[in-house]
């Protein structure tokens, strides 16, 4: 099969204005007939439910939460990047378009990624016209910080909760059209399954978590906005429902799933403190714009770090890139601390974290306007840690924070099934192999307010003289049918290990062997454990109560499975992967001082995986970056 | 249109609350006024007996005051009751375990209760000295608050009135900050001053109710000086 | 370095919203004061599975803080003993060794249980979808910077956004009133230029659906705001009285 991008002809700053005048349009009528389902309320799904429903298309909106605010964007805490240059500090789309493209470590392409700097500016617009409350000037003006190592201020955003506002926003956006009967909101309602029609997306099964009731739900078109799949290393910055499922199931049924290892490690997270440990914090990356890293330049040293002297502190960031020292990005940085504790010099009684310390910050400026600068992260520290960090150093170790890779899609955000979309961070489209700081945001609401709406017409447009698909076609029956029996087999299954202890394993293997750090040997043996775990959680799964009540672990146990057949493929991806590039480090390919060495000349593509099935391996096909703008260089922060 | 708006208004619970609020302070200041006749007592039997006879004098204003008061004190009731009765049913099962709010003062918890009693005390308060006065027939008012046995000559009618002036203190240290709150003024500068100045109402207004019980039901009956 | 905690924990077990509710009391030995007051119903879990018994259902989902799904009173306090702390963030250091714990749903008729500690919040959405937005199709808007806001009502507008939605004022308070839930979105709204257009309306229909959901009145005794995971103020509450009473006399 090849893989059209469907990149429009033409310059790289005119595609998509003009695209999207050339875009085949859907009258007004048209639309009301029109039914569409979206599943996942985070900032893409949200914001494509409320545009495409003020357009006059019907929403049916699913979430697995209790309320569609509580997706998992309401946790960013940084910020939100936009090329608006209301610094005046010379940034332009171009700039943003250049930095985010070599930030990806140039796997990702050229057209959608200055789209999305294109359409940056209007999201501010769009956010601040709903009542977000973001950070201002004395003099009334949106304020800006530098995020993430750039060089110019375009980050906005509303204190440490730009996620929560930006997400509230498009959440009020949508409670609208819910309350105009524009979108019908299924909140407790997990999709289980995606049902197909001759070859296209029509629909979709979905499980009533309060209920259990296996609903059956029909539409033109389906809209995938699920988010990442960082929970398949069980510890993660994730929500603890956040799941593969939904693209899982899609990509089962043929949607292709791209740059499948592709998993953004951020370095300052707090350290795990032992094993009932459910899921990570992150703490903002702006911590390290003052704080040194060190650790002891001695093994296994358990001394308190303030009987620790200077002369025996590594400050190893500092010591191996000069030039950008605590500030180099977010791979090298987590790849350092790792590499630090690796080898026996980690803090803490788990030898698996790393100082984070502001002493020096604190003598220099005085603890007031550290407090000022850092106050609310000081006390988050605190509250989980019971240290007090302006006393005794933090201790930090990179998380698995987000995921680059997701479903397929061309240019108009279509995956590789005919009607069937993904937006947001469960597709691979616009982050290449690293993301930078406040893109994901930016991301997410520029696929759901601005692409998605529009180039879902040259889908819909096809469709409008089809007939309408009704729920009570046999794809609806038999998908339900094959939902109903795997739920039975689960409840049925007289194993002995519980869900959860299935899941940590599988975050051993994967964290262990497909971490911050990868080699084919290492990878080799995880391919033979995940298959080995896979036959256990079918053999010796045990879920208990029942389906027809609130049950969590019946959630997690399909969770669980798919995130295992996940597992494997990044494994395939990153054995195929013979490079080092972005946040995918094969330690065979390194440069002698240990940098990550990138192959253009036989990797510059995008991985794409068709699945084939249970019993047969998957199929890579190889999407080619083409780069007629700018010319791949290497990183260099030393 | 406004009647419209009106009915939408006193339906809502933060119509019905804002009522509570405006009467309970209109009733505040029929306290004080109330309260400055009374303190001519202290000057003796000639100027009480003389203001309350020429009370007498203007009977049909009093009247209407005193229909106007009926209907604030009304008003304040059947809105808190049946504001009362929504929040209960509102609740439900209640928390079974310990409930420590720090916030939440003795006196914000208890104002159906402080209520209830004060209204207990109202209809003391009314069957004895309102209702002697207008049917009694006699003038020697001054007497019949000081010595007689339905006024501080009896010390179990001494007893109610400082009890309920305490219990008055109580209702107005929170009924008074809490309606400046609910009529959404709260926030402003007359708000604060207001405040301030709600220091009057539960604290002095009481205190001089209470202080004339005292002086003639306690240190005058007993003696004491 | 830590001291591990030997408890009692009596929880709330329900199987539906119409089954009747009752607790149970579960010993947990050898507790780490590390652990999160989640994390330790998450071991919890796992024993009570390994044990073939149903485990304790109760919502949860980024614990960080911020998701607004974890809600359970602990000892009778919404979020439990730390002020401006969510169940999630939590930890156990703030407990002592032979603590008996008791842990319950959020006690409100507007919010059903669901199972165990899990309940119903969905009347908080219906509440927002009467009117807790400014109606701004998208591409409509101007650019960002043509409606100046000064810094400090941006952050008065910010405070008062800052809500989770999570319903703990609602279970703390005695009155079960949803005011400081609903106050802090109209009080953001209201402070800002986006939001005067609709003022009038929105106030108006958001107070309908408070009542009309059935949570009861302020009494401003103040609870909701001392269990306020957000430390959402009060004085939200007044901001929207007053704007209600504009909206009502206009």
């Amino acid at each position: 099969m090849k893989l059209d991008a469907k990149i429009p002809s033409g310059d790289l700053s005119n595609k998509w204005v003009d695209y999207r005048s050339s875009l085949p349009l859907v009258s007004p009528a048209n639309k009301q007939r029109q039914d569409v389902i979206i599943v996942g309320t985070g900032l893409a799904g949200a914001s494509a439910a409320a545009s495409m429903a003020e357009m006059g298309y019907n929403v049916k909106a699913f979430c697995f939460q209790d309320s569609p605010r509580r997706a998992h964007s309401i946790a960013a805490q940084g910020g939100i990047n936009a090329a608006k240059n209301y610094q005046n500090d010379g940034d332009s789309v171009y700039r943003l378009f250049y930095d985010t493209i070599k930030g990806g470590d140039y796997r990702s392409r050229e057209a959608n990624v200055y789209r999305l700097a294109e359409v940056s500016g209007n999201i501010i617009d769009q956010c601040v016209a709903q009542g977000v409350p973001f950070a201002r000037e004395y003099g009334g003006t949106l304020d800006n910080r530098s995020f993430g190592g750039v060089q110019v201020s375009r980050t906005f955003y509303a204190r440490g909760q730009t996620g929560q506002q930006l997400l509230l926003g498009a959440y009020s956006a949508l409670s609208r059209q819910i309350s105009l009967g524009k979108v019908e909101m299924y909140t407790k309602h997990e999709m289980v399954d995606l049902v197909l029609i001759d070859g296209h997306a029509k629909g979709i099964i979905a499980r009533n978590l309060v209920n259990g009731n296996i609903e059956k739900y029909a539409a033109n078109a389906v809209v995938l906005a699920t988010g990442g799949y960082g929970n398949v290393y069980y510890l993660s910055t994730n929500a603890m429902g956040s799941n593969v499922t939904a693209s899982w199931k899609a990509h089962k049924k043929g949607a292709m799933f791209s740059n499948p290892c592709f998993t953004q490690i951020h370095p300052t997270c707090i350290p795990v403190s032992g094993e009932y440990q459910s899921k990570l914090t992150l703490m903002s990356e702006s911590l390290r714009n003052d704080g040194r890293i060190w650790v002891s330049s001695k093994k296994g040293d358990k001394r308190h770090p303030s009987e620790i002297p200077e002369s025996e502190r590594d400050y190893y960031l500092e010591r191996r890139y000069p030039a950008f020292g605590n500030l180099v990005p977010r791979d090298i940085a987590s790849r350092a601390a790792k590499e630090r504790c690796d080898a026996g010099f980690g803090a803490g009684e788990t030898g698996q974290s790393v100082y984070l310390d502001f002493e020096d910050a604190i003598n220099s400026m005085g603890k007031d306007t550290v407090a000022a600068r850092y106050g609310n992260l000081f006390d988050m520290y605190a509250k989980i840690t019971d240290e007090n960090p302006y006393k005794t150093p933090m201790r930090i170790y990179p998380a698995v924070h987000y995921t680059m890779g997701g479903l397929w899609v061309d240019y108009n955000l279509m995956t590789t099934i005919p009607g069937l979309f993904a937006i947001g961070e469960c597709n691979f489209s616009d982050h290449g192999a690293n993301r930078l700081g406040a893109s994901a945001l930016m991301q997410g609401l520029a696929d759901g307010y601005f692409v998605l709406p529009y180039t879902i017409g040259t889908y819909l447009s096809n469709e409008i003289n089809k007939d309408k698909v009704t729920n009570s076609d046999s794809a609806f029956k038999d998908a339900e049918k094959e939902v109903s029996n795997k739920i039975d087999s689960y409840l049925t299954n007289d194993g002995k290990r519980t869900v959860e202890s299935l899941h940590k394993d599988l975050g051993q293997i994967m964290w262990n062997h497909c971490g911050m750090s990868r080699n084919k040997k290492d990878l080799s043996k995880a391919l033979n454990e995940i298959k080995e775990l896979k036959n256990t959680f079918w053999s010796d799964v045990k879920v208990p109560g029942k389906k027809d009540t609130l049950n969590a672990e019946l959630e997690k146990a399909d969770r669980v499975a798919d995130f295992i057949e996940l597992g494997d493929l990044m494994i395939r991806d990153a054995l195929d992967r013979n490079e080092s590039c972005g946040a995918h480090f094969r330690e065979e390919y390194q440069t002698d001082d240990g940098e990550a060495m990138r192959d253009d000349k036989n990797f510059s593509y995008v991985s794409t995986w068709e699945n084939k099935g249970d019993k047969a391996e998957p199929i890579l096909h190889k999407e080619k970056l083409l780069f007629d703008t700018v010319t791949p260089t290497q990183r260099s922060y030393k | 249109m406004l009647l419209n708006q009106l009915k939408v208004f006193i339906s809502s619970t933060i119509g019905k609350k804002m009522v509570v609020a405006t009467t309970g302070l209109l009733f505040c200041l029929f306290l004080l006024a109330h309260l400055a006749n009374n303190f001519v007592i202290y000057t003796g039997a000639e100027n009480f007996n003389f203001l309350v006879k020429s009370l007498e004098k203007i009977k049909p204003l009093i009247r209407l005051a005193e229909v106007m008061l009926v209907l604030i004190l009304g008003g304040h009731i059947y809105n808190s009751i049946t504001l009362a009765l929504k929040s209960k049913k509102a609740k439900g099962i209640a928390n079974q375990s310990k409930i420590d709010v720090a916030n939440a003062s003795l006196s914000s918890r208890t104002m159906v209760f402080t209520g209830s009693i004060l209204f207990i005390f109202l209809t003391v308060h009314l069957s004895t000295f309102w209702y002697t006065f207008q049917t009694s027939g006699r003038h020697d008012y001054y007497f019949m608050v000081t010595s007689e046995s339905f006024g501080f000559g009896n010390i179990l009618i001494t007893s109610l009135y400082l009890v309920a002036m305490i219990i008055l203190g109580f209702h107005l240290r929170h009924g008074f900050q809490s309606a400046i709150k609910t009529l959404g003024i709260g926030n402003t500068a007359l708000g604060k001053l207001l405040s301030l100045l709600s220091v009057i109402f539960w604290l002095f207004v009481p205190a001089g109710f209470f202080s004339i019980a005292f002086w003639f039901g306690i240190v005058k009956h007993f003696g004491l000086v | 370095m830590s001291n591990k905690l030997n408890l009692t924990l009596k929880v709330w077990r329900q199987e539906s919203s119409d089954s009747h509710g009752d607790f149970v009391d579960y010993s947990m030995e050898g507790v780490n004061p590390h652990m999160s007051f989640l994390e330790l119903l998450d071991v919890l879990n796992e024993r009570l599975i390994t044990e073939g018994m149903d485990p304790i259902a109760f919502e949860h989902d980024c614990r960080e803080g911020i998701c607004g799904s974890c809600a359970m009173s602990i000892n009778g306090e919404a979020h439990g003993p730390v002020k401006s702390t969510t169940a999630c963030q939590l930890h156990m250091f703030h407990f002592n060794d032979g603590d008996t714990i008791t842990v319950e749903p959020w006690r409100a008729k507007s919010f059903p249980v669901i199972k165990d500690l899990a309940v119903d919040r969905s009347a908080f959405d219906r509440i927002i979808q009467s009117g807790g937005y400014v109606s701004v199709n998208t591409g409509s808007a101007p650019d960002g910077n043509a409606i100046p806001i000064d810094k400090e009502t941006a952050t008065m507008a910010f405070d008062a956004a800052a809500c989770i939605g999570c319903g703990a004022c609602v279970s703390s308070c005695k009155n079960s009133s949803a005011s400081l839930f609903v106050s802090a979105k109209i009080s953001q709204f209201s402070k800002l230029p986006q939001g005067q257009p609709e003022q009038k309306q929105r106030v108006l229909s958001m107070v309908a659906q408070m009542d009309k959901e059935g949570f009861g009145h302020c009494t401003n005794t103040g609870a909701c705001e001392a269990t306020c995971p957000k430390d959402i103020s009060m004085d939200n509450i007044s901001t929207m009285n007053k704007e209600y009473l504009k909206a009502i006399l206009s």
